[in-house]
């Protein structure tokens, strides 16, 4: 057991610190307002372009090929830098490689990796949240194409998204964790509608819903066998669920960096505030332990499973320890109107218990697949 | 970076489990058995367990580490950490420890007694140890002494007892002399021990939790097919798995990075497992139900090891106001 870098990582970690030190950052803090998403397309692509983005993806694809373990490095480097995370992708990536064909991963993935094509995610719908399989959308074969009716709810990035990983149901007989199947969808074409969802913290530009009305895709588009969509749905939430994956560790220790500094300039701090501010720390070093545990496990070709349920409690926790932390610490300076980016940062981290599956569902998840619980 | 055990330390790690479980008990009755206590002693002893911190061969920290979640899991009642701790210190100040010895802790478990602390001290993880390392500070160094352990001392952690030190006999360790720094060096190295410990205690207290609802039924079905119940279960087995990760990062971080560094993440690693620890515990005597609140069930057992490991060189308040003290300090 060694966390140290070896020859090569140390190499990498070297370049990465000194592009990064001569690369002026645009963005602000994460998460807490619009001008932030408004430069996530140009970060993905600077990050991509230089070399940053999708290390350890198939080169095939327009990755390097590189152990996971270099993804923790990247995170590490980005939080030490103050940048800003990397793109939130790798659970669409891996979702592709497992369940597409290689030539649907040869005309999407690239330029999905590269940045110079968005993708947001069309799975839960307003009927269908936690029960995600119940959903309705449906897509209809109609020659060379589907046709899609339905309506699509909390579709991150939906607003500037080229494509859609839509999951639709396509056998309305078959049971229904069977009858899904996932496709490329076009976003860009009358059926398809994108409305902006304005969140608690007054972001419009990161979440959305769509409205889908006799939406086209060519059936060549469809990324899994009719009916093979819930077991890429499966990959891509276990992914989603994974921090390693989401790179959030990188966008904690760079709030906390923040919030230390701002909180050591103020004359009196509370017990309260310290106290809730070492607790976030404490919570983001062991979720960045954590991280470096199990893209260590991927390095014996362990595919994430049921575990990224436990990754990912870990990770709301670790979120909302530091969303507390910013509201202890400095939400003060919300009320007087001269900065609210602190009380955004906790009103954003309310939302960790809930995207990617609930904190309620994952334990279920934890219950029956891990402990293997009695159901009855 | 690989932070995948090696062979050598799973193999260290199933041995560590094999000799815990041989000489466990799974009942509070069983607890003080002087026949097993001795076994495991033995064992440790012929395992050279006891000796991993004596030389400056090689990085060793995992490995202690992965004894003492072991010996926690079987809440093993043979002294380790303590002696561990002795040893780890004499090396660090050049000398070789005297043979069955542990440390003496300030009544509040805080930190390492000086001389003139000794009489409201106590040898920490005392069983069968016959002295205590104390500290004699001289200018910017300390030298280090020993004295006899005397009788029991209170008795919060059943398993692992603390004992009054003889106020006489007591012997310098000639030649010893350690810096503030490897003071600080030897107590990383003992939050990211304990930290272990706190594992290893929460662990066995999660199991056998989760074995009592899979078995205790009501309404006609097993307490562990409850939603309620459930979550519990899974609150806790992610509270083990962030402590797992944290332990190997610490235990790993004292012998390979600087001082400062290790100490962080020792403080880290200790704060984080005495909380889920305890937690785990309390959830542990929660799903026991009216069972849980006896002194027969075990689970006080998991919680009062974890409630003083916790305490031993500065508890969650202290160590919090240190680690916010170094952040705000770089910020």
């Amino acid at each position: 057991m060694d966390y140290r870098d070896d020859a090569a990582e140390a190499d990498f970690r070297s370049r990465l610190r000194t592009w990064l030190s001569t690369h002026a950052l645009k963005a602000g803090l994460p998460s807490t307002d619009d001008e932030y998403w408004a430069h996530a397309a140009e970060w993905h692509t600077d990050l991509y372009n230089a070399g940053w983005f999708g290390v350890s993806f198939p080169t095939r694809y327009g990755g390097q090929g590189l152990s996971p373990v270099y993804e923790a490095i990247v995170d590490d480097e980005l939080a030490w830098a103050g940048a800003p995370p990397k793109p939130s992708l790798g659970y669409i990536v891996h979702g592709m490689l497992r369940h597409a064909s290689i030539d649907i991963c040869e005309r999407f993935l690239p330029s999905m990796i590269a940045g110079t094509e968005r993708w947001c995610q069309g799975f839960s719908e307003p009927e269908a949240g936690s029960d995600l399989a119940g959903l309705r959308t449906a897509a209809v074969r109609d020659g060379d194409e589907y046709v899609v009716n339905g309506h699509k709810v909390w579709t991150s990035y939906s607003d500037v998204a080229d494509w859609c990983v839509l999951l639709a149901r396509t056998d309305t007989q078959a049971p229904k964790h069977k009858g899904l199947t996932a496709f490329a969808m076009p976003m860009d074409q009358p059926g398809v509608t994108q409305r902006p969802l304005k969140m608690i913290n007054g972001v419009s530009n990161e979440f959305g819903e769509l409205l889908l009305d006799d939406a086209r895709i060519p059936a060549a588009n469809r990324i899994t066998e009719p009916g093979g969509g819930w077991a890429m749905a499966m990959t891509v939430l276990n992914h989603e669920r994974s921090p390693a994956d989401l790179g959030y560790t990188a966008r904690y220790s760079r709030i906390l960096r923040e919030l230390e500094r701002h909180v050591a300039e103020q004359p009196r701090v509370s017990s309260l505030a310290r106290h809730a501010l070492g607790n976030a720390y404490v919570h983001s070093e062991v979720l960045r332990m954590h991280v470096k545990r199990r893209l260590s496990e991927r390095l014996s070709n362990h595919e994430p499973g049921p575990e990224g349920a436990i990754d990912k409690l870990l990770m709301t926790t670790t979120e909302q320890a530091v969303g507390n932390a910013a509201r202890q610490g400095g939400i003060a300076r919300a009320f007087d109107g001269s900065d609210s980016s602190w009380l955004n940062i906790y009103l954003y981290s309310r939302a960790a218990t809930v995207m990617g599956g609930t904190s309620q569902i994952q334990k279920n998840v934890i219950a029956s697949q891990i402990l293997k619980l009695p159901n009855r | 970076m690989d932070a995948r055990l090696t062979d050598e330390q799973r193999s260290v790690r199933d041995t560590a489990a094999r000799m815990a479980q041989k000489s466990a008990t799974t009942t509070v009755n069983g607890l003080g058995k002087t026949r097993s206590i001795d076994q495991l002693a033995r064992d440790l002893a012929a395992s050279g367990f006891n000796e991993l911190r004596a030389s400056d061969a090689g990085p060793t920290g995992v490995e202690v580490a992965l004894v003492a979640e072991q010996l926690a899991s079987a809440a093993a009642e043979a002294s380790f950490i303590g002696p561990t701790l002795a040893v780890d210190l004499c090396r660090r100040a050049g000398i070789v420890a005297p043979s069955s010895c542990t440390i003496a802790l300030t009544g509040d478990l805080a930190r390492l007694a000086t001389q003139h602390e000794l009489p409201a001290a106590v040898a920490f993880d005392s069983a069968s140890v016959s002295r205590a390392l104390y500290l004699t500070p001289s200018g910017d160094t300390f030298g280090l002494a020993s004295v006899p352990v005397g009788a029991g001392a209170s008795a919060v952690d059943l398993t692992r007892p603390l004992a009054r030190l003889s106020q006489e006999d007591s012997a310098e360790l000639a030649g010893a002399a350690l810096s503030a720094d490897d003071l600080a060096a030897w107590r990383a190295f003992g939050h990211a021990v304990l930290s272990a410990d706190l594992l290893g205690s929460a662990r066995a207290a999660h199991l056998a939790t989760v074995a009592y609802a899979t078995g205790r039924t009501q309404y006609g079905r097993p307490v562990a097919s409850f939603q309620a119940v459930q979550h519990l279960l899974a609150e806790s087995l992610v509270l083990l798995e962030g402590a797992e990760s944290a332990v190997s990062c610490a235990s790993w971080a004292v012998d390979a990075e600087p001082a400062a560094a290790a100490i962080d993440t020792a403080l880290v690693s200790k704060l984080y497992c005495t909380s889920a620890a305890r937690t785990i515990s309390e959830i542990a005597i929660q799903v026991h139900g009216g069972i849980g609140n006896t002194w027969e069930c075990m689970a006080h057992i998991h919680l009062r090891r974890a409630l003083l490991a916790g305490q031993v060189l500065g508890d969650e308040g202290a160590l919090m106001e240190e680690l916010v003290e170094h952040r705000l300090r770089a910020a």
